[in-house]
């Protein structure tokens, strides 16, 4: 017991409670279908691209069954784009819900933003769902908990290392409830959760390597600006979406990301690492030495896991989302669809009393509201959603340098690297500081 | 001059080979950029590099430039990056020349470099007159945080824009955290104190709370407790979650004494926090389990199963039999993992006396838990009076079954007194016979077993000999299948059947040949032609099918056998697929086989694959088969030409409609026909670059048309690819149909048309989800060569340009 507590300890502890497991249904907490007015989530959703409208309305790809709109325990009060032609659709949509499921015909409660500050301003929102272009997240996340909001983060959860500390230190600093949204813990029939559990009580024997199937990335801009030039189209504001970004002339590109902005990759790589991190369980403050080894990266823990950024040779399984995990007895390969071990009895064999559980959740979204209620930490919480994408950073500024590094996460710094350590942040503009 | 620019030409073309370091590219080289007349963009770049490799000698060249409207960003990057002094200096020295969103970003860098020497200018920074300087010199501040930058920002007075306020104590907070960093508490604990009693915003107000508790030991728990049953919801919140990040027993106990007058969201936090502390949490976890409010109890369930109290096992047990839906289940996955000293063994005791529900949820549970000394109790129980309690014990019997026990669940199998009890039993058995080591030894003893039943018995059993798959096993079922009961035989080839390797085959196809009953030959044959799909060496099974073909009557059984071939890849079994290409009934499987086994062999044969494909399409009756066939055709064939000139329309969306799939039936302008649809002409390249035709769209369709010209009527392959899904017409007829959410590649689909003499008009659909939106389409002749003769008409004037679309305003 610690006769005194400090920053450390906090964090130490905040980490170490995660492995509790504990799954609280929501209709548990109030969050039935006639939650009362007063029991309810109330939320805002910016960014309502693909993945931004799937989770407000729903769709044939989302793991959102119809939506947060659709959900008794949520009550939409803003959706926010910057572009119009996105948001007035979703605004449209999120009214008709609630005019026929309220029988209140005219219903316009929901009001639609382009400024996400004016969503944030609102007083009766406790939460927001962010699904914006990568160089957003963060920033707006930190803005979002200095506010006071809830936030669930689609990934990439930020762009450089100094985003990633500044955004838990936000979510630590302001008592915010944050969900990074890696959903592969949580979702998927519980694939992920049964490799991690097996894998972690010693099926397959001691770990030694693990193959991610996807490639680090790093925010290493090129170019930082240029002179084309394309009209901006009507109801598109390009300088709130270029944000905290150099300026730069709209010259047509304005998706997930702008083209040449990241070396590897950071859109579909956070969900192997995730789970990646979360099998291997590293010690968050023991060094990492990440090999470069001709546009490979192998990755060297502390406890004498190799992780390897390349496929595991003839095995399909672990493209989706997944990893391969190889131990001195066998071996588990996992994605969204399938997992695998061989031999195949491993998987065959369940867990017994004495094996140890991690944190089970069943709904990635669920679980995000729960906590929101109850103040539990969330299964990709601050601390693991930090850990996680610094571990595809570090990896993809290797990439970036085509060399080997050595990590010190208790310091957040390359060892003996300077120029890598340069690449650890970057220069937003001045109205978007973090 | 013009080596001057050629030098830099080449060092930009570099630095846009990405960001590698480049070493033949000097630092001199970026200097040089940098004092050139170079544009923007090149500047920009070299800063980049610069802030990767920059030393000191960069930074006068970067310090000249932090004024550029343009530039002055990319070198501000590139000199906060640097760890040199110098930089520091520049980015100081240019406050003074810099105004607006400059000098804000200036003081920002100072912050992130911890500058102390620019404490006295940015504290100058606080009076500035706009209020966004003002404000981020406090927030450098706050991060360079020296007693001087306390003392400024305490000093920001009321009257202060908004802005500067909210920045000066958030400059504050940052300032208190460094002091409890370095471990001046006191000094931390008084500048929060200040903090929290200042008229601040509520989320400042409880981030000051949250420190004053770090930071104030002795009043942590008195501060916590007061939160937590106050009635302040954010610093109730904040309570709630400090509680369960400290863990400190200082703040548990006290909490633990006033139980009972916390909420219930507070007392799971305790909960939480008490866990930490293992089996000491007992008590509170009983408290907890005793709660009225459902929450808690379920938590102290769930906690049950890490804590491992034997005196809780009988609430626990009663929970998982009569709780509410959420209580019930995380009482019964605690049962199948709880542990500790005494828990198995006050499990197993709670069996004595337990009522029916409540033993059914122990022996389901001690099932579960793979606790194979259980398996007495388990094989007593089974015979139990009740039936729930039966079924119980003989579905946890799948989960701990032991050799031994082989014998006493065939017998329960035998003597069940109910279809439910033998099913569970038989599931009991299958279960076992799928791990038992030694499956010779236990298909003797079920082989004995089966010999004391009547007829109308065995077939119960029999299955189980399946499982097993001994050739002891294999030689029982055979005699059966010879039996008089035509019950009996026909389970016996039912197994046969789901064999999990050929080695019932000749004895199925021998029944086929000569058993008296039509109805039972049929049977067998069908068995045969499935179980000689699972012979590993593809002569051997070429044989069998062979043979089963030549027994075949009935055209079922023919093209049964005939889908088996196609995945024989050797000639013989094509020329078999191929003789039965000219019977109408047979056409098609005959064709398929030979388009399975043609693909397979066209690898290292592409000629072959050619003319089989040729010889399948003169007989190929469906839209599949045809398809499939020309795409083995025109894969080793030329390509033609993709299609340019478009006219194109869109984007339409539907309101509620999110993602590409649900937009691919839905009818919009094109397809509806009194609907007026606005065509845009397009020239493009070999793909259509929808995404940038239509920028920034999601959830939507688009439509693309061009008009083809064929110099005669003939036979062509349309091959199109997309992002996402794609629809094709050709003169107003479905020629193609993909509704898929992907990435274009040329030619991933392939349709067969016919094309008319003159002008036709083909008319595509592409849906798009987010991200990516384009296609290409091109026509080739039947061979896959370009057709002679074939003219794409220009829409140059026939509609405006698509430069002039608008994307629809959507309200």
């Amino acid at each position: 017991m610690p006769k005194t507590f400090s920053r450390r300890h906090v964090l130490k502890t905040a980490a170490a409670s995660v492995g509790l497991p504990y799954l609280v249904p929501a209709s548990v907490l109030g969050a039935g279908r006639s939650s009362a007015p007063s029991e309810r989530v109330n939320m805002g959703f910016i960014g309502l691209g693909g993945q931004g409208t799937g989770h407000l309305l729903g769709g044939a790809w989302t793991y959102v069954p119809g939506g947060y709109v659709a959900r008794a325990d949520v009550q939409v009060r803003a959706v926010c784009d910057v572009r119009r032609s996105r948001r007035m659709p979703a605004w449209q949509r999120c009214n008709e819900v609630y005019a026929q499921r309220l029988n209140r015909p005219g219903y316009q409660e929901v009001k639609a933003y382009n400024d996400f500050r004016k969503v944030l301003e609102r007083k009766d929102i406790d939460a927001v769902l962010l699904a914006l272009p990568y160089h957003w997240a963060a920033p707006m996340a930190i803005r979002a908990m200095r506010a006071g909001k809830d936030v669930y983060c689609e990934k990439p959860v930020a762009i450089t290392v100094r985003e990633a500390q500044t955004m838990v230190e936000t979510a630590r600093r302001y008592n915010r409830i944050y969900q990074a949204g890696t959903q592969q813990r949580s979702e998927y029939g519980g694939k992920f959760r049964q490799a991690c559990e097996w894998v972690r009580n010693g099926r397959i024997g001691q770990l030694k390597e693990v193959y991610a199937y996807r490639p680090p990335g790093a925010f290493v801009p090129s170019p930082w600006t240029h002179d084309d030039v394309v009209p901006v189209p009507d109801g598109f504001d390009w300088d709130l979406w270029l944000g905290p970004l150099p300026w730069q002339p709209y010259r047509g590109h304005a998706g997930h990301a702008l083209p040449g902005l990241f070396v590897g990759d950071v859109n579909w790589s956070p969900h192997h690492y995730d789970i990646i991190q979360w099998i291997v369980n590293p010690d968050f403050r023991a060094a990492v030495d990440i090999e470069y080894d001709q546009g490979k990266i192998h990755y060297h823990y502390a406890n004498g896991v190799v992780v390897h950024s390349t496929a595991y040779p003839g095995e399909p399984v672990g493209n989706v989302g997944g990893a391969c995990f190889v131990g001195t007895e066998g071996r588990i390969a996992v994605d969204r669809e399938h997992i695998v071990s061989y031999p195949a009895r491993i998987l065959r064999e369940p867990l017994g009393p004495e094996d140890k559980r991690v944190y089970h959740a069943d709904s990635h979204s669920g679980n995000f509201l729960d906590c929101i209620r109850t103040r539990r930490p969330t299964i990709c919480n601050p601390e693991i959603a930090a850990y996680t994408i610094n571990s595809i950073f570090i990896g993809g500024i290797a990439l970036a340098l085509q060399r080997s590094l050595r990590w010190d996460p208790a310091k957040l710094r390359f060892s003996g690297d300077e120029a890598a350590n340069r690449l650890l942040s970057y220069t937003p503009r001045a109205q978007w500081r973090l | 001059m013009k080596i001057r620019l050629l030098k830099y030409s080449l060092v930009v073309g570099l630095m846009a080979l990405g960001s590698t370091p480049v070493k033949a590219v000097q630092e001199s080289d970026f200097i040089a950029i940098l004092q050139s007349s170079a544009a923007a963009p090149a500047k920009c770049a070299a800063c980049q590099q610069l802030r990767i490799h920059g030393t000191v000698q960069s930074v006068p060249a970067l310090a000249g430039l932090l004024g550029h409207e343009r530039v002055g960003h990319a070198a501000r990057y590139a000199l906060e990056g640097m760890p040199h002094a110098e930089a520091g200096a520049a980015l100081r020295d240019a406050l003074a020349r810099t105004s607006g969103q400059g000098k804000a970003g200036l003081a920002d860098s100072l912050g992130w470099r911890r500058d102390r020497v620019a404490v006295p200018l940015l504290i100058a920074l606080l009076s500035d007159q706009d209020a966004q300087v003002a404000a981020a010199a406090a927030i450098a501040l706050g991060k360079i945080a020296g007693p001087e930058a306390v003392r400024a920002l305490e000093a920001v007075p009321d009257s202060a824009s908004p802005q500067l306020r909210q920045a000066s104590w958030e400059a504050l907070l940052n300032c208190a955290e460094a002091r409890l960093k370095t471990g001046d508490r006191s000094a931390a604990a008084s500048l929060y104190r200040r903090l929290f009693s200042a008229k601040t915003t509520l989320t400042m107000h409880s981030a000051a709370w949250r420190g004053l508790v770090l930071s104030d030991e002795d009043q942590c728990a008195k501060l916590i407790l007061a939160a937590l049953k106050g009635s302040d919801l954010s610093l109730k919140q904040a309570a709630l979650k400090l509680v369960r990040e400290l863990r400190y027993l200082q703040l548990i106990l006290p909490c633990l004494q006033q139980w009972d007058t916390l909420d219930a969201a507070s007392q799971l936090a305790v909960l939480d926090a008490h866990l930490g502390f293992g089996a000491a949490a007992r008590d509170t976890v009983r408290r907890a389990g005793e709660s009225p409010k459902l929450m808690l109890r379920v938590a102290a369930w769930q906690a049950m199963a890490e804590i491992g109290d034997p005196a809780m096992i009988p609430a626990l047990v009663r929970a998982a039999a009569q709780g509410e839906t959420a209580e019930r289940d995380a009482a019964r996955d605690t049962l199948t993992r709880v542990h500790g000293p005494g828990v198995q063994d006050a499990l197993v005791a709670l069996l004595q006396d337990a009522q029916a529900p409540e033993k059914a949820e122990l022996l389901l549970a001690l099932g579960q838990r793979g606790d194979k000394t259980s398996v007495p109790i388990l094989l007593q129980c089974a015979e139990a009076p009740e039936q729930p309690v039966r079924l119980a014990a003989l579905n946890a019997l799948r989960g701990v079954g032991r050799p031994e026990t082989l014998l006493p669940l065939l017998d329960l199998a035998v003597t069940a007194p109910s279809t439910a009890d033998r099913s569970a039993a038989l599931k009991a058995l299958f279960a076992l016979c799928q791990v038992h080591p030694d499956k010779a030894q236990a298909g003797r003893q079920i082989l004995a077993a089966l010999r004391d039943l009547p007829a109308a018995e065995r077939g119960h059993v029999l299955p189980l000999l399946g499982e097993l798959a001994t050739p002891e096993a294999l030689v029982e079922l055979r005699d059966a299948a010879q039996d008089a009961d035509a019950t009996l035989v026909r389970e016996s080839i039912r197994v046969m059947t789901q064999w999990p390797n050929a080695a019932p085959v000749p004895c199925l196809l021998d029944l086929a040949r000569t058993h008296k009953d039509t109805a039972i030959r049929i049977l067998a044959l069908r068995g045969a032609i499935t179980v000689a799909g699972r012979e590993a060496e593809p002569t051997q099974r070429l044989a069998f099918l062979q043979k089963a073909i030549k027994l075949a009557q009935r055209d079922e059984e023919k093209r049964l056998a005939l889908s088996q071939l196609a995945q024989i890849a050797q000639a013989q079994a094509l020329d078999i697929a191929l003789s039965y290409l000219q019977e109408p009934a047979l056409s098609n499987e005959a064709g398929l086989a030979a388009l399975g086994i043609a693909e397979s062999l066209a690898k290292a044969d592409p000629k072959l694959g050619d003319e089989m494909a040729r010889k399948v399409l003169e007989h190929a009756q469906t839209p599949a088969i045809v398809k499939r066939a020309w795409a083995l055709r025109v894969r080793p064939a030329a390509r033609g030409p993709f299609i340019r000139d478009w006219l194109v329309c869109g984007p339409y969306r539907q309101a509620g409609a999110s993602g590409a799939l649900p937009l691919f039936d839905i009818k919009f302008g094109p397809e509806t026909p009194d609907e007026t649809v606005k065509w845009y002409a397009a020239r493009t390249g070999d793909t259509v670059p929808l995404a940038a035709l239509f920028p920034g769209q999601a959830n939507c369709v688009a439509y693309l048309k061009a008009e083809i010209t064929a110099p005669q009527a003939t036979d062509a392959i349309l091959l199109m690819g997309s992002d996402d899904g794609i629809k094709a017409w050709l003169n107003g007829t479905v020629v193609h149909s993909n509704n898929i959410d992907r990435g274009q590649v040329a030619d991933q689909d392939v349709a067969p048309i016919k094309l008319k003499q003159g002008a036709n008009e083909l008319l595509l659909k592409i849906t798009q989800g987010g991200g990516g939106w384009s296609a290409c389409a091109r026509i080739v002749g039947a061979h896959g060569l370009p057709i002679k003769g074939l003219r794409i008409k220009s829409q140059e004037g026939t509609a405006p340009p698509v430069s002039e679309h608008k994307t629809p305003a959507v309200q």
